[in-house]
């Protein structure tokens, strides 16, 4: 935090003393910016319509994500997943735009569906991974104590609760990450038109407006899902 | 091959099958190759337009290489050193952990704007996105190193930079690795995105120019020639971090 504001400062000075031209914004100007779009209420729109991406696209991204991870950690046919995931997970999330304009259009239904490829790749290996990675020790202590097989799932359940949920926040973090770049394509409004603002209506500070909303958004998302993590999991 | 070991492949056989099979039957029944292509039809693109896809490759692979060892040759030193000094470790880890958060390409269209449209916009970019993960590795890796053996070393009266040499380094080196294989990731991302808002060449100029077309085979093939090269990369450098951990110090 303190070498942030120490390079900020350095900048605001050098700035003032060395004009560097219209197309480089000082973090004054940054800030300027930034309250004239609070006080519109502009800035709460494009954060809300960001956000409503990020759940949406996370949400289902996580879900099915959730879903095919416990199948492939069950083994037998869940294993049937294995190579399509194996495929999938390399490309980055990114790589899907041209594919997916082809199949949904120009929309809100893309975007999602890209947000929904990021959070599905992080969620399904975290997925596999948390329930892999259950002490055996635990499931024989079980078993010896003669829980039946579905108290048996539901101890394993149990312990691999804490590793999916932490999943499921990098998940979000992953969506929240990839989120410009899917609204560059055509978005109207989001944090992504703000930060390209700073090229097509040459507004530089804009971009910084916009990287810092979107730094916020996720920080706040991280700490809301981490508080549900500790609710959630109380013993671990 | 044990039983499991033996099941577990034959799943693994029967998965291939079923996602191509079913990937052909999919695209036969809806019956719009300009929406969604076989796999047959897709393998005989990426046939016929092999060259056009390893010199897009060679492209896409040349930013990305030179914007990852650029940024990685600044973030290493960098990282190493910042993790023998306490305060500033702790003020860098802080620094990374704000701006990790905000994606490479965010900075794109300041990068457009001040640098324009070409090739050094793309490595630009890389270079970013590779530059944060690596220099978290280096620091990790190299403020991590056991304090056992620093003691131990200028106890023997080695010299600041001889224990920074023969301590330290070795010491952060798996850190080094997986963060450097992050960077190389986030790189490769950053690539996919910078060339699809412009550039010339290169795989993801090739995914977009095929969308424009309508020739989804095209953008599968190349997406296939992407997941593989990240694919690759991230293995070897998964074998040098593992290299690494087995003759490193710690």
């Amino acid at each position: 935090m303190r070498l942030l504001l120490l390079l900020l400062a350095l900048w605001e000075v050098a700035g003032r003393v060395w004009p560097p031209g219209p197309l480089v914004p000082l973090p004054s100007a940054i800030v300027l910016d930034a309250a004239s779009l609070l006080a519109s209420g502009e800035l709460f729109v494009h954060v809300l319509r960001s956000a409503v991406r990020v759940a949406l696209g996370g949400g289902v991204g996580a879900g099915v994500g959730v879903l095919v991870g416990v199948a492939l950690a069950a083994g037998g046919p869940g294993r049937l997943f294995d190579v399509p995931v194996a495929l999938a997970r390399p490309i980055p999330s990114l790589a899907w735009i041209p594919l997916t304009l082809l199949w949904f259009g120009v929309g809100e239904g893309q975007q999602i569906a890209i947000l929904a490829l990021a959070t599905f790749g992080v969620v399904v290996a975290g997925t596999r991974d948390a329930i892999g990675a259950v002490p055996t020790a635990w499931l024989q202590a079980a078993e010896n104590l003669g829980a039946s097989r579905g108290a048996r799932l539901g101890v394993r359940a149990q312990a691999a609760l804490p590793g999916v949920l932490a999943s499921v926040a990098e998940g979000f973090a992953a969506a929240w990450f990839v989120l410009v770049a899917a609204e560059f394509v055509s978005a109207t409004e989001g944090l992504g038109v703000l930060v390209l603002a700073g090229r097509d209506l040459i507004l530089p500070a804009r971009t910084f407006v916009g990287a810092a909303g979107l730094a916020a958004s996720a920080g706040l998302t991280a700490w809301a899902l981490r508080a549900l993590r500790g609710r959630l999991t109380r013993w671990a | 091959m044990p039983a499991p070991e033996r099941a577990a492949a034959g799943w693994a056989v029967a998965g291939f099958v079923a996602f191509v099979g079913l990937w052909a039957l999919a695209s036969g029944w809806i019956a719009r190759p300009q929406v969604f292509p076989g796999p047959l039809s897709v393998a005989a693109t990426a046939w016929e337009r092999r060259l056009d896809l390893v010199d897009a490759a060679g492209r896409s692979g040349l930013r990305v290489g030179v914007g990852w060892v650029g940024a990685s040759a600044l973030a290493v030193p960098l990282g190493w050193a910042a993790g023998a000094v306490p305060p500033l470790d702790d003020e860098l880890r802080r620094f990374t952990g704000l701006v990790r958060s905000i994606p490479p390409f965010a900075w794109l269209p300041l990068l457009l704007l001040w640098v324009g449209i070409g090739d050094t916009t793309s490595v630009l970019v890389c270079a970013l996105g590779a530059f944060f993960p690596v220099l978290e590795g280096a620091r990790t890796g190299s403020s991590q190193a056991p304090p056992a053996l620093l003691h131990a070393a200028r106890n023997l009266g080695a010299s600041p930079a001889r224990v920074l040499l023969a301590v330290r380094i070795p010491a952060a080196l798996p850190g080094t690795f997986t963060g450097l294989r992050t960077g190389a990731t986030f790189a490769w991302m950053s690539l996919v995105a910078a060339e699809l808002v412009g550039a010339d060449g290169g795989l993801g100029q090739l995914i977009l120019d095929a969308r424009n077309l309508a020739r989804p085979d095209l953008a599968i093939a190349g997406m296939l020639c992407i997941g593989a090269i990240a694919w690759s990369v991230s293995g070897v450098l998964h074998q040098l971090e593992r290299g690494a951990r087995r003759w490193g110090v710690a």
